[in-house]
Parts: C-alpha cells; sequence; structure tokens
C-alpha cells in the first residue's frame, strides 16, 4: 500500500502528461514556423542583393564610361559586335564604344555577354596589335541574366534583369 | 498528514510546471514579436535601398533625356519641361522587384528661366546684363515615392544654354 501510494505521488497522471505533450507539441510547431518564416525571409533578402548591391556600382561605372565614350553602335550579339557589323540595330545584346585618341584614331571597347553567352555583363577592350581578346578585360557584373541595350527615345538604355525577376534600366550619352 | 503533504507537493508541482509553460510560452512571443520587427526593419531597408538604385537609375534617363533634346524643343509649347508654374506630371515605371512587381513612381517636370535671360526668356536681363543675349533655362524632373509610409522626393536639374 505503502508502495503505492508513494508511486502515485511521484507520477504524473494521464491528463498531466497529455496537456505536456501537447503544449510541447505546440511550441515546436511555432518554433518551427519561425525557422521557415527566417528562411524564407533569407531568401528575399538574397533576391534584392542585384538591386542592393551591385546595381548602385553599375550605374557608377556605366555614367563613366559611357560619358567618356564618344559614340557607340548596337549590335545583335557580341560576334556581330567584334565584326564590327556595318549596319548597327536599334536593340541588341552588345554595345560598342568608340573612343577618340589623341592621334585621331579610334579605340573600341565592347559591353555584352561572356565570350561563350555567359550571363553577366562583361568589358572588352581592344588592342591596337591583337584586336579584341577572347576574354573580358574585366567584369561589370556577374549577377545579371539579361542585359539590352536599346536606342529607341534618341539616348542609350541599358537593362539589366536577374534571376529574381528584378529589372533595372540606366541610361546615359555619350559626352 | 501524508495525505495532506502529498496533495501540496502535486499542487505546488501542478503550480510551478503552470508557471513553466506560461513563462515559455511568453519568451517564445516575445522572440517571435523581436524577430518580426527585426524582419520588417530589414525589409523596409532592402525596399530603400533597391528603390534608391531604381530611382537613380530613372533620374540618369531624365538627365540623358533633357540634355539630348534640342533647345528649340526643349523651349517651344509642346516642351516635356513646361516653363514653371506650370508643370507636367505622369506616373511610370522605373523597374521591377525582385518577383518582377513593376514599380511605379510620380514624374514631375518644369523648367525654370536663368534670372539674366531677356524678357522673351523668361528672364528679367538687359542687353547691359545678357549682351550676348543668351538663353539658359533649368530643366527639373522630381519623382515622388513612398517607403513604409515615408514621402521621399528626388530631383535633377540639367541646365540648357544657347
Amino acid at each position: 500500500m505503502k508502495f503505492r501510494r508513494k508511486f502515485r505521488v511521484a507520477a504524473f497522471t494521464l491528463i498531466e502528461m497529455a496537456m505536456a505533450i501537447s503544449i510541447s507539441l505546440g511550441l515546436a510547431v511555432g518554433l518551427l514556423a519561425m525557422i521557415g518564416q527566417q528562411i524564407e525571409f533569407s531568401r528575399r533578402i538574397a533576391d534584392f542583393q542585384f538591386l542592393r548591391d551591385e546595381a548602385p556600382q553599375i550605374n557608377t561605372l556605366f555614367a563613366a564610361i559611357i560619358s567618356r565614350a564618344d559614340s557607340y553602335r548596337i549590335h545583335a550579339d557580341l560576334p556581330a559586335a567584334i565584326a564590327g557589323e556595318p549596319a548597327p540595330d536599334s536593340s541588341g545584346s552588345a554595345l560598342q564604344l568608340r573612343f577618340l585618341q589623341p592621334d585621331g584614331s579610334i579605340r573600341r571597347a565592347l559591353l555584352g555577354p561572356g565570350p561563350n553567352g555567359e550571363r553577366g555583363i562583361h568589358y572588352y577592350l581592344e588592342s591596337s596589335l591583337s584586336g579584341f581578346p577572347g576574354e573580358p578585360s574585366w567584369t561589370v557584373s556577374s549577377i545579371p541574366s539579361a542585359v539590352r541595350f536599346s536606342n529607341l527615345s534618341g539616348i542609350l538604355e541599358i537593362t539589366l534583369q536577374d534571376d529574381a525577376g528584378s529589372e533595372i534600366t540606366y541610361s546615359g550619352n555619350p559626352d | 498528514m501524508t495525505l495532506n503533504g502529498s496533495f501540496r507537493t502535486r499542487a505546488g508541482r501542478r503550480g510551478f510546471t503552470l508557471v513553466e509553460i506560461t513563462l515559455a510560452t511568453a519568451l517564445l512571443t516575445a522572440l517571435s514579436v523581436i524577430l518580426l520587427k527585426v524582419s520588417i526593419q530589414i525589409s523596409s531597408m532592402q525596399s530603400w535601398a533597391a528603390m534608391q538604385s531604381l530611382t537613380d537609375a530613372y533620374l540618369s534617363r531624365e538627365t540623358a533625356l533633357a540634355s539630348r533634346l534640342p533647345f528649340g524643343d526643349l523651349v517651344s509649347a509642346e516642351s516635356p519641361w513646361p516653363p514653371y508654374p506650370e508643370s507636367s506630371e505622369t506616373e511610370v515605371a522605373i523597374g521591377r522587384y525582385p518577383g518582377g512587381r513593376e514599380i511605379r513612381v510620380s514624374l514631375v517636370r518644369f523648367r525654370e528661366p536663368d534670372p539674366n535671360n531677356l524678357d522673351l526668356s523668361g528672364g528679367s536681363g538687359t542687353l547691359l546684363t545678357n549682351p550676348a543675349r543668351t538663353e539658359a533655362w533649368k530643366a527639373r524632373s522630381v519623382i515622388s515615392y513612398r517607403i513604409a509610409g515615408r514621402d521621399y522626393h528626388k530631383a535633377r536639374t540639367i541646365l540648357r544654354v544657347r
């Protein structure tokens, strides 16, 4: 009898255990929901990376590059721009910039995708000896998944898109 | 005596368990509220930073257009930058946020004459102060937008002279 009484005193009832388990489960579900929310939030922050971190730097770079150019031509793609095809387009994925040199000659540079159509926007500076390099001279940004140059309103417009669906358009005129 | 003691012990444990549960729930609720506030703050900062990029890029378009527009068109009756106090107000799309949501802002354009312009060109200058009859206009573009309940305005001024 003593043993039974002691045992009864030390143990929890079925209702107490059920309540404790259900509350614990509720807390666990709440924590899981919070963790899920944080993961989703982190993903959203990552989606903003292009507009938040890259876009301001690209704006500065484009302003510097385009204002120094003396003229530009838009080409359908990078090979057409490298070949310097005589008939430029009003929109395309490659831009040829022309810089007048002190001796009166023209030095060209290109803005466009990677040599094999890789994503991003890259800069190719023409060498007077070997022409355009096979690899970009440097990379403006490797994030954009689509780049479009156009001149439909009398000014140069550069539209960049990324995988998350962001889109931003820069404009400028050569001086 | 033994039964009374056992009853007190059990009642005390139940009471303590209730306090534990209440504390845990309160702690979790407080943590949720803090995380929610941090999330909202970070989200607002994200929107602010992204909006700066989009608006700066759009204003580069306004600068380029106002610089490229022929002077005669800038001062014509159909000018996109009407003479102040007139103004043109439109809603324009400046880009897209992640997910493809289009961002639209209000754009106001107007132009102001240089004070030394001759009378015909909106100024108060004379042939004594402006013998070369130069004509200068400031084309102004102002965009207005709202983030997290706050209103923002950003402007660019382009000086054109002939």
